[in-house]
């Protein structure tokens, strides 16, 4: 049965003057689009000082004292000791977005790349990488590096494929090959910032509210009351979907209009917050159903968002979990929208979309069942 | 005592209610909660336009059987015809021919109560001035631009009953429609209830007023412990189960004293003709019987 297009209206403008009447609710999407400006603000008044961390293989570690590697790792780690701005880690301490690397705000890195031994000795591949366009941050942490790097090689050659910053001083008997990655753009930057507050909004608009004001009606019985009117379930459940959604576009684009307007004409970025906002709505539908009260709903849902941080952590640092990561829509959703925010993407390349369109249709379905079975009484 | 007062049915006879088709048929219905069954074997018809009252001791399945009624419960046997619809079968084609009034208040508390009859109004399709006539009728046209929330429980109630009256339902639920209400609105109600079964509503309430079944109630059932006690008019309820007592006061060597007798029992008849003749007989007069000592009797007995 097709859904009446009055009734639809008339629920939402129910969901709509409800949200109006809460303006707790209103306070706390408002928030979000105000630390929007206040980022874009603070962003243009403030130069930070820029940091640096040396990156090195995970395998350094595990090299026998004496051995050139581990000694040149001890030495590195000595002279950082002095400047507060450099950081001595390994690969494996560094979180990774969609298989890239990703650095704090405001820092430079310095990744030493084992590249696989050959006939001339050991070969250490080195990538720069640094914050905004302009590589010239670069140059004070060369300045420390390439001293040390020479003192202890003894002989650097460096074959560039991308015009250097910093050249070496001296050469002997190990060679180091020095790659420039160029710039891959300010890491932490507006983009990073962007998406995590897209998903912000995206969980309070169409997860949180959603929790929220569902709970309310099944504890005052108002939703067994709309359900006795002529509306049928579809249309209530349709009516409260469509709303949340509305409400998590308005505020992202509102976000992304602050933070990134070139953005807002990428198809691939509002597919992928549409699939998030209804995966969000389906697991609120989810938690509203199967909780009896308002607060037990709102704990339920604050537990989900926990557990699901939790298991973003666990995926992330430890490798047995991080399957875990491929059953959460977030997961994708959120390397998507990151992804997006910097360039379109055909929807056809968008391979993270269809793994993530399952996981959603998946808590569609399970809200579908339990709202219509238990979740309006 | 017969069905008083200002409420009683205009102008339709007994014969002609009994032409009427019947409204709500239920036929041998059991709802069973795991090893507990709520309803056992229960069957009911209730005619059109017929104002029933539905009475049981808390527990009874009352609430139970109006919730198959209004198909948010499924029975476990047995068959529900409303309107000539079979419930829960055809729930979609009944929904708009009733109108339910729970026991507890689902407004939504942020909106006015004007915003919450509109919604419904909307909802039912039918006219903001309908919702006007409700609200008058109500005596609510006052206090209709105030949020739910500052409305007093009796308030609340009689918005309740405004909202499932706006779309005209054939069949109109309530439960303990005026408990919190005081006396002048719950004249209110019970006149808009008469009004409306006069209208050719049928109007099924539960309740625990034994006065509101006898002032309004065309037919009592009695429930207890999930079945049917017995069902009849309150005033053959009364003519049944009546006692016939009388409570005679006598002067004994100065003490004044009192006692029941039961003018069915050999006993007492002959005890109260021995006081007659004997002692000072001050006061003698006889026991109203009420309809709720029908329903103790009937409930005690279910329990015994």
């Amino acid at each position: 049965m097709m859904p009446r297009l009055n009734m639809l209206l008339t629920l939402m403008q129910r969901e709509a003057m409800r949200l109006v009447k809460n303006p707790s609710a209103l306070m706390l999407l408002g928030l979000m689009v105000t630390f929007s400006i206040l980022l874009v603000l603070s962003r243009s008044d403030k130069k930070p000082q820029i940091g640096c961390w040396i990156v090195y293989p995970d395998a350094f570690d595990s090299f026998p004292q004496g051995e050139f590697k581990h000694d040149f790792l001890k030495t590195l780690s000595q002279q950082a000791k002095q400047n507060r701005l450099i950081r001595l880690v390994s690969m494996g301490q560094v979180p990774k977005l969609r298989e890239e690397r990703v650095y704090p705000p405001q820092t430079c890195a310095i990744e030493l790349l084992e590249l696989p031994d050959s006939s001339e000795g050991s070969k250490l591949s080195i990538a720069y990488r640094h914050p905004g366009t302009k590589s010239e941050v670069l140059e004070p942490f060369l300045r420390w590096f390439w001293p040390i790097a020479v003192d202890h090689f003894g002989q650097v050659a460096v074959q560039e494929k991308a015009p250097a910053i910093s050249r070496p001083v001296s050469a002997a008997t190990l060679v180091m090959e020095k790659l420039q990655s160029g710039s891959v753009g300010d890491l932490m930057n507006e983009d990073l910032a962007a998406a995590i507050q897209l998903l912000i909004i995206q969980f309070v608009a169409c997860c949180q509210l959603m929790v929220s004001f569902t709970s309310q009606d099944r504890e005052r019985g108002t939703l067994t009351a709309l359900a006795l009117s002529p509306i049928t379930m579809t249309e209530l459940m349709q009516a409260k979907l469509l709303f949340h959604l509305g409400l998590a576009g308005v505020g992202s684009a509102c976000v992304i209009a602050v933070l990134k307007p070139v953005a807002l004409a990428n198809a691939s970025l509002w597919v992928t917050l549409l699939l998030t906002g209804l995966g969000l709505c389906s697991v609120g539908l989810v938690i509203a159903s199967l909780s009896k009260s308002q607060s037990s709903a709102s704990l339920l849902a604050l537990c989900y968002m926990l557990i699901g941080a939790v298991i973003f952590y666990l995926a992330t640092r430890f490798s047995a979990f991080a399957t875990l990561k491929s059953f959460s829509f977030e997961h994708y959703s959120f390397g998507m929208i990151y992804v997006s925010l910097q360039r379109a993407i055909p929807l056809t390349r968008a391979v993270d979309l269809r793994p993530m369109l399952v996981l959603v249709v998946v808590w569609l379905t399970a809200a579908n069942f339990l709202f219509r079975t238990r979740g309006w009484k | 005592m017969s069905a008083t007062s200002s409420y009683t049915h205009p102008g339709v006879s007994d014969s002609r209610k009994d032409q009427r088709p019947e409204a709500i048929v239920i036929d041998q219905l059991t709802v069973k909660y795991g090893p507990f069954t709520a309803v056992d074997s229960l069957s009911l018809n209730v005619r059109a336009g017929e104002l029933f009252g539905f009475l049981g001791p808390n527990g009874a399945g009352k609430s139970t059987t109006i919730r198959v009624l209004i198909g948010t419960q499924k029975p476990t046997s047995g068959r529900v015809e409303v309107a000539g619809f079979s419930l829960p079968k055809d729930f979609a084609k009944v929904k708009p021919l009733f109108g339910y009034v729970p026991d507890a208040e689902n407004h939504v508390e942020e909106f006015t109560g004007r915003e919450n009859l509109n919604l419904f109004a909307k909802l039912y399709g039918v006219p903001f001035s309908e919702v006007e006539q409700a609200l008058g009728r109500l005596e609510l046209s006052e206090a209709a631009d105030l949020p739910v929330r500052t409305y007093s429980r009796g308030m609340r109630k009689k918005l309740l009953i405004a909202r499932e009256i706006l779309h005209r339902p054939s069949i109109l639920y309530l439960d303990e429609p005026t408990a919190n209400l005081d006396r002048h609105s719950t004249d209110v109600v019970r006149k808009l209830l008469r009004e409306l079964a006069a209208n050719g509503t049928t109007v099924f309430l539960t309740t625990h007023d034994m006065e509101e079944v006898e002032q309004i109630c065309d037919r009592v059932a009695i429930l207890c412990r999930g079945r049917l006690v017995d069902c009849d008019t309150p005033v053959n309820f009364m003519t049944r189960h009546a006692e016939r007592n009388v409570l005679v006061q006598f002067d004994r060597d100065g003490e004044m004293q009192r006692e029941s007798l039961d003018l069915d029992d050999d006993e007492s008849r002959e005890r109260l003709a021995t006081i007659i003749r004997t002692e000072a007989c001050v006061r003698l007069h006889s026991q109203e019987f009420q309809f709720e000592d029908v329903f103790l009797k009937l409930t005690g007995q279910a329990y015994s």
